[in-house]
């Protein structure tokens, strides 16, 4: 069989190299805390390190000088086809994102929040009273999303395979690594065909006569119309990097969210309460204590940027360095979200943060298109999971949460499952 | 100064100027029909059988032609009126375009109708910007008030005679009689001074200030008062312009420019020159301000009000509101019995040479007001000591408190009603007026930071029971306050601020 | 949590002025009645700067120096949080501000450049940090009191209040002080969890203990200062064995010396009795006042020059701060004998030569300049007598504010328009928040003897 096929969800997961990298990464925070005292703007040899909520909020809205290097990946995994993710702002970065945004649209979340809970209810259901948190996120999150855009599961293949691995290549990897390059290209050719006899099929349940109301289907249906920005090459790079963007982040993000919250019984209990009494008020809640577990570990400990132009960061304060052109700017989000200088008492666990304490999901230009779905979606994936009696680890080291490298590997839970 | 009150009959005209009217020289018609009675001291004889007081408006005196820095040195409230948009604010009668539910609907009937202010908004200078505020409303109303004439007599035939001839002298020189209010007070024990009731029932005009001054210009029986009396004394200065006043200076007044050589109205009338203002002569001297307030009152529904409580008090605690009746919770709204006996813990206060005590204070026997409640007309309206937060600043609190004391000089007006549950269509009210010489230091910090403030005495949301919004007012008892909701009984019909001013003056006037 | 007192003075570009006062009025547009007729008044900042308890955009003109733009705000700290809050909401209005004020000669000049660039999208927090001035003296009438704490004690007194006379009108009626007290926190418990919680402290000993010392530092030092000249004598053989004795001497001395000197100066001071008063301002002012039970003024004036001047106006501020601190009165916030006043503000402009003083204060504000001239004319006197023109004082404390019409005009010449003002609970006076507090905390206590809950039912 062929790596598309099957094989570890991702190439972290081989070897040791994930566990030691994970190890290292646990010594980032109090790292991160120092360089924020002492040298807010760090340099290796061409490489910096930004560390403070001002400075990389900085650096995110200076996006004419901080570009976004996801270019040269992304063009593996859309074979060369332009995605807006990797453009700079301009006439065609707001065109292809008004395309986008008139297929995913605000009025659909209700219902997307409403069926993640009940994809996640129907998995819990066959669970036993035992559950790997993060395959069962994955499962959740790569089902909603497929099912949202109108795309059925490859076969042979899987999407949270084939999603993962390239979200792995797009964001940890580089096409440098012939290797890996290969590997990835491989996984979006797979990706690339299987959409493309989605859209031909579409097209023919259209033709006769049925139009099932969801992504895929207004694109086409904005094509007939001659809408601009819908070719069948364009529909399929968009829901190729909608799919490797999206869904793998929050069988990352959730599990660590899920871990910290284990870690504070009290909001634990919190959450679970919350999660119990299904009000609008109280999905509200648990989305507020998810997201601010999430600062205790979030998806990424931040993103980097190209400088295109040399430019004075943190100019007219007594830190200020000038950044050469060419140099990669890493803006940590995640030391950002627990800068004392503007996060109140960071260290403490306080669900009644702001939003803009908050920098998950980026910040300016290229601030993560799924935050809106994430928003209606992430908390109503462990919602009936939260909502089970007895719901705790399970016993010994599965029991803990488990990465490789930057991502969550495994956390198994128990729950009484006489409900 | 006088409030004539042997005299218990009387009328309030609003007189209103006639287009063409310039000049004083009305005022010389008026001194033939009804000349203005000069004050006498209580106890100094009686003036007769009638007695006239006159009162000008900002308005008034402009048209008269008062020239303009005089017109400019009068105090600032005087000079905007009544009815200006803020002041109208801060005396809780309008808030924004809308009229409070304690003016009459629609607004007040009449006023000095004084005029704006000219205004540097429309002025720009290079670099400016319009800054996007709305301009000053000018607030008016239908009848435009220029003096008062207040008349009074002995009887109300001999007030309606006169007040007929007042009207035929002043019609052919552009003066006339715009509104009239009959006015009367009708005290039950003469010898116990003029104690009237007002229109609710209660006990009126008690609790005066007793003025004093340092210079000897108050007497009492002969013997110059030049020491505060221990509660109610207050210096001459804020009831009289040019005595020394609360501040401890002569209280300010209007000046006017001396003359050139050749016209000696000014001296002939007797004008004397101005102690600092070099080159002025003092046209305030002896004069003071008069704030009036045409104040309805619907007895009907105050009593039916008071009922109303009483019926939910009673039906909320049968067991131990047995005692609140209406005449319990009017009491209390007011903090005196119908007899003007302040209430106190342990009843009502023991009168003093049989008429009401009045030199009472509240700290110490009452602090916590389980007697005279808290928000009661009387406490608000001079709350004397009741407002320290300790024993060891009583004395200053009281002190503080005689900084803003007022001259009541109101009469009630319309007839008295004869079931005061029963309303008889008639109007009747209390024409209010007080002598003061810093009305925003006196009147208006009256109204606004003792009546109408709705946290005065740490109470919350409330304002004064019988002249603020209709909302709760509360009544302490052990161990729980009780608390009653009072609605509007008194509304406002009109009103401006007026200058009264002294013979002199007056008689300058009458030479413009 | 720590309330924090600032001002943020920038001196504005003559030229800009008016723009500037038109883009404050647009924010206080903006602010104060949003789109939906349902919101509260400034719901956003509301909302979204839980920690703020107030704060106000002002333009100060003078005759003296052009206009100078004043942010001023009290919250519970960190500052840091406040401002990123603060931009967060309105850091875009904020922005067009600064434009229209000068670009600082000193270090933050850059700064001023980053944040006013054309489409700059440089937060402006960093700016406001760097050019904040703190206070030379402060007052908090609440002191201790966080501003959530403060809306959260005032909904238990609503609801109480609802809960006795609506809600359960018989329940409480001919029932013991402690059934009452029992029955209430039953009532109230579900929709305030909180209140089974312990009362946070608002003066920790620590605070406290900082407090007395730094008082009791300041009073050794001028002691110390005052001794100096009869130490020095000793320790050049006069009278060597009678050190206690020349140093008390030299204090007796010294002080003597002082308010000789101090009165010389002030005989030959001039007074302002009756300064101009711009009409249009005035009338600026005043329409913005007494609409709410809160005020707020703002108010700048030159200092008196001179050596003596200078020190007495630092020492005196510096002393006057510490009191303020420490003293049980004014810890439970009282300033002298008046408890209208939420905060109080002074702080030096200008190397010292113009002081600011803000404050919010409850009614009017001719009763507030009323209770300063006839409750708290004495340390009120000995604050403000530096500024020049004010009214003829007596060693330091005596008239001065007592020449009330004076004082008054004075101060309203100093004034300016305060046209954007926040207050987090603008209905609700010193007094008041304390009596809510008093309630709540009594309310906190699982159950009350008779005896106290009939003195705490007084509140009620």
């Amino acid at each position: 069989m062929t790596p598309a096929v099957s094989g570890p969800i991702y190439r972290w997961e081989v070897g040791r190299k994930g566990q030691l990298a994970a190890a290292m990464l646990q010594l980032a925070p109090p790292v991160m805390a120092l360089l924020r005292t002492v040298r807010p703007l760090l340099r290796l040899g061409s490489f910096w390190v930004v560390t403070r909520y001002d400075d990389v909020l900085e650096v995110f809205d200076t996006d004419a000088v901080y570009g976004v290097p996801y270019q040269p990946n992304l063009q593996v995994i859309t074979a060369s086809h332009p995605f807006f993710l990797g453009m700079p702002d301009g006439p065609e970065y707001q065109a292809q994102l008004a395309t986008m945004q008139a297929v995913v649209l605000a009025s659909d979340l209700p219902h997307l929040g409403d069926e993640a809970e009940r994809l996640a209810a129907a998995r819990i259901g066959a669970a036993n009273g035992r559950i790997e948190l993060v395959s069962f996120v994955r499962g959740v999150a790569f089902d909603l999303i497929a099912r949202y855009f109108g795309i059925s599961e490859p076969a042979p293949g899987s999407f949270a395979l084939w999603g993962s691995r390239l979200f792995e290549f797009q964001f940890t990897g580089s096409a440098q690594d012939k290797a890996w390059r290969a590997e990835a290209e491989e996984f979006a050719v797979n990706f690339q065909k299987h959409i493309d006899r989605a859209i031909a099929a579409r097209r023919e349940v259209v033709a006769a006569g049925v139009s099932p109301d969801d992504v895929l289907g207004r694109c086409l249906a904005r094509q007939a119309a001659g809408a601009p920005g819908y070719s069948d090459v364009e529909i399929r790079t968009a829901i190729l990097c909608m799919i490797v963007g999206g869904p793998p982040q929050p069988p990352m993000v959730l599990p660590q969210a899920i871990e910290q919250l284990l870690r504070r019984p009290a909001w634990f209990a919190a959450a679970q309460q919350a999660a119990r009494l299904d009000t609008p008020d109280n999905n509200d809640r648990l989305r507020a204590i998810i997201t601010e577990a999430m600062r205790f570990d979030p998806l990424a400990p931040g993103f980097k940027r190209v400088a295109l132009s040399s430019h004075e960061l943190a100019s007219g304060t007594p830190r200020a360095r000038r950044i050469p052109a060419g140099a990669t700017v890493f803006a940590a989000t995640a030391s950002a979200m627990m800068d004392e200088r503007r996060v109140p008492q960071p260290s403490c666990f306080d669900p009644d943060r702001h939003a803009h304490n908050y920098l998950h999901f980026g910040h300016g230009l290229h601030e993560c298109f799924g935050r809106f779905i994430n928003h209606a979606t992430l908390h109503r994936m462990v919602k009936p999971l939260l909502a089970r009696p007895g719901l705790r680890r399970a016993r010994g080291s599965a029991g803990r949460l488990e990465k490789r490298g930057p991502f969550a590997h495994r956390l198994e839970l128990v729950f009484d499952d006489d409900a | 100064m006088s409030g004539f009150g042997a005299l218990r009959f009387g009328r309030a005209l609003c007189l209103s100027f006639g287009p063409d009217l310039t000049g004083g020289s009305w005022l010389s018609v008026l001194e033939r029909v009804a000349p203005v009675t000069n004050a006498v001291p209580p106890g100094k004889g009686e003036t007769g059988s009638r007695a006239a007081a006159l009162a000008l408006s900002w308005s008034g005196l402009r048209q008269m032609g008062l020239e303009e820095t005089a017109l400019a040195s009068f105090s600032r409230p005087f000079r905007e009126g009544m009815l200006q948009e803020d002041r109208l604010r801060r005396l809780g009668d309008r808030r924004g375009d809308d009229w409070e539910t304690t003016v009459v609907p629609g607004g007040p009937v009449w006023s000095a109708n004084t005029p704006l202010r000219a205004s540097a908004a429309g002025l720009r200078g290079g670099f400016d910007v319009p800054d996007g505020t709305a301009a000053e409303a000018h607030v008016t109303t239908a009848l435009s008030v220029h003096a008062m004439l207040l008349l009074y007599t002995g009887s109300d035939e001999d007030a309606s005679a006169w007040c007929a001839e007042v009207e035929a002298a002043l019609r052919p020189v552009g003066v006339t009689v715009a509104r009239s209010r009959s006015l009367f007070i009708d005290p039950e024990h003469p010898e116990q001074g003029n104690i009237s009731r007002e229109h609710f029932g209660f006990a009126d005009g008690l609790s005066q200030p007793d003025p004093y001054d340092v210079g000897g210009a108050v007497t009492l029986d002969d013997v110059p008062v030049t020491q505060p009396r221990p509660v109610q004394g207050v210096p001459l200065g804020d009831f009289l312009i040019g005595y020394r006043n609360g501040h401890g200076e002569p209280s300010p007044g209007p000046v006017l420019p001396v003359p050139p050589p050749d016209d000696d109205g000014p001296a002939q009338a007797g004008l004397v020159r101005h102690p600092t203002a070099e080159g002025f002569l003092d046209l305030g001297l002896n004069g003071s301000y008069i704030v009036v307030r045409e104040l309805k009152q619907d007895v009907a529904a105050f009593w039916q009000s008071m009922d109303a409580n009483a019926d939910r008090i009673r039906r909320h605690d049968p067991k131990h509101a047995s005692h609140v009746t209406a005449d319990w919770i009017a009491e209390r709204v007011i903090g005196r019995n119908k007899d003007g006996h302040l209430l106190c813990p342990k009843g009502t206060l023991p009168p003093v040479n049989g008429a009401p005590n009045n030199d009472y204070l509240f700290w110490k026997d009452d602090r916590y007001a389980h007697g005279c409640p808290a928000g009661s007309h009387v406490r608000r309206a001079n709350p004397r000591d009741a407002l320290a937060p300790d024993d060891a600043s009583r004395p200053s609190l009281l002190e503080a408190a005689n900084r803003h004391r007022i001259l009541r000089r109101g009469r009630k007006y319309g007839t008295s009603i004869a079931d005061p549950r029963q309303d008889d269509g008639q109007e009747r009210g209390l024409l209010f007026m007080c002598l003061n010489t810093d009305i925003a230091r006196q009147f208006e910090f009256v109204q606004q930071t003792w009546l109408l403030n709705s946290s005065f005495a740490m109470l919350y949301g409330e304002e004064d029971p019988l002249l603020g919004a209709p909302g709760p007012m509360t009544i302490r008892e052990k161990p729980l306050r009780r608390i009653v909701q009072v609605e509007t009984y008194v509304q406002l019909v009109g009103g401006d601020y007026f200058f009264l001013p002294s013979l002199p003056a007056l008689r300058y006037f009458a030479l413009l | 949590m720590k309330q924090v007192t600032l001002c943020v003075p920038l001196e504005v570009k003559p030229e800009s002025c008016s723009r500037l006062t038109a883009a404050i009025e647009d924010l206080k547009r903006q602010e104060d009645k949003s789109a939906d007729p349902n919101s509260p008044n400034f719901w956003r900042l509301r909302e979204r700067i839980p920690t703020l308890h107030f704060m106000s955009i002002s333009v100060f003109p003078a005759h003296d120096y052009d206009p100078v733009f004043i942010l001023e705000a009290n919250f519970d700290g960190p500052e840091g949080a406040f401002w990123n809050d603060l931009t967060a909401v309105v850091g875009e209005e904020l922005r067009v501000m600064i434009r229209c004020c000068k670009r600082p000669s000193d270090g933050t000049g850059a700064l001023y450049d980053a944040v006013t660039a054309l489409a700059s999208k440089r937060s402006v927090a960093p700016y406001f940090e760097a050019r904040t001035q703190r206070p030379s003296v402060f007052h908090h009438g609440n002191r201790g009191l966080a501003c959530q704490q403060i809306l959260r004690d005032h909904s238990v007194f609503l609801e109480t209040v609802e809960e006795l006379d609506r809600r359960a009108p018989q329940l409480y009626r001919g029932e013991a002080p402690a059934k009452v007290h029992a029955d209430l926190r039953t009532a109230l418990l579900p929709n305030h969890r909180w209140l089974d919680d312990q009362a946070p402290e608002r003066i920790s000993p620590a605070e406290r203990i900082t407090d007395w010392a730094a008082l009791t530092l300041f009073v050794l030092l001028l002691l110390a200062v005052a001794a100096a000249p009869g130490l020095l004598l000793a320790g050049l053989g006069v009278a060597r064995d009678h050190l206690v004795a020349m140093a008390l001497a030299s204090v007796v001395a010294t002080a003597a010396a002082l308010l000789f000197w101090v009165r010389h100066l002030e005989v030959r001071d001039s007074s302002h009795d009756r300064p101009r008063q711009d009409e249009r301002m005035l009338r600026e002012m005043i329409r913005r006042e007494d609409w709410i039970t809160q005020n707020h003024m703002g108010s700048i004036v030159l200092i008196k020059p001179g050596v003596l001047r200078t020190v007495i106006v630092r020492a005196g501020h510096r002393g006057l701060h510490l009191a303020l601190r420490a003293l049980r009165a004014s810890r439970a916030g009282y300033l002298g004998s008046m408890r209208t006043v939420h905060f109080a503000h002074w702080a030096f402009l200008n190397n010292h030569s113009r002081l600011l003083f803000f404050s919010n204060f409850d009614h009017s504000w001719d009763s507030y300049l009323d209770d300063f001239i006839e409750k708290a004319h004495g340390g009120l006197t000995l604050a403000w007598g530096c500024g020049v023109g004010f009214p003829t004082t007596r060693y330091l404390v005596g008239e001065g504010a007592e020449h009330g019409r004076q004082f008054k005009a004075w101060a309203l010449a100093s004034r300016t328009v305060s046209r954007f003002w926040y207050s987090a609970y603008p209905d609700l006076t010193v007094d008041q928040i304390e009596r809510n507090h008093r309630i709540a905390n009594g309310l906190r206590n699982k159950s009350l003897d008779d005896s106290a809950a009939e003195a705490w039912m007084l509140d009620l």
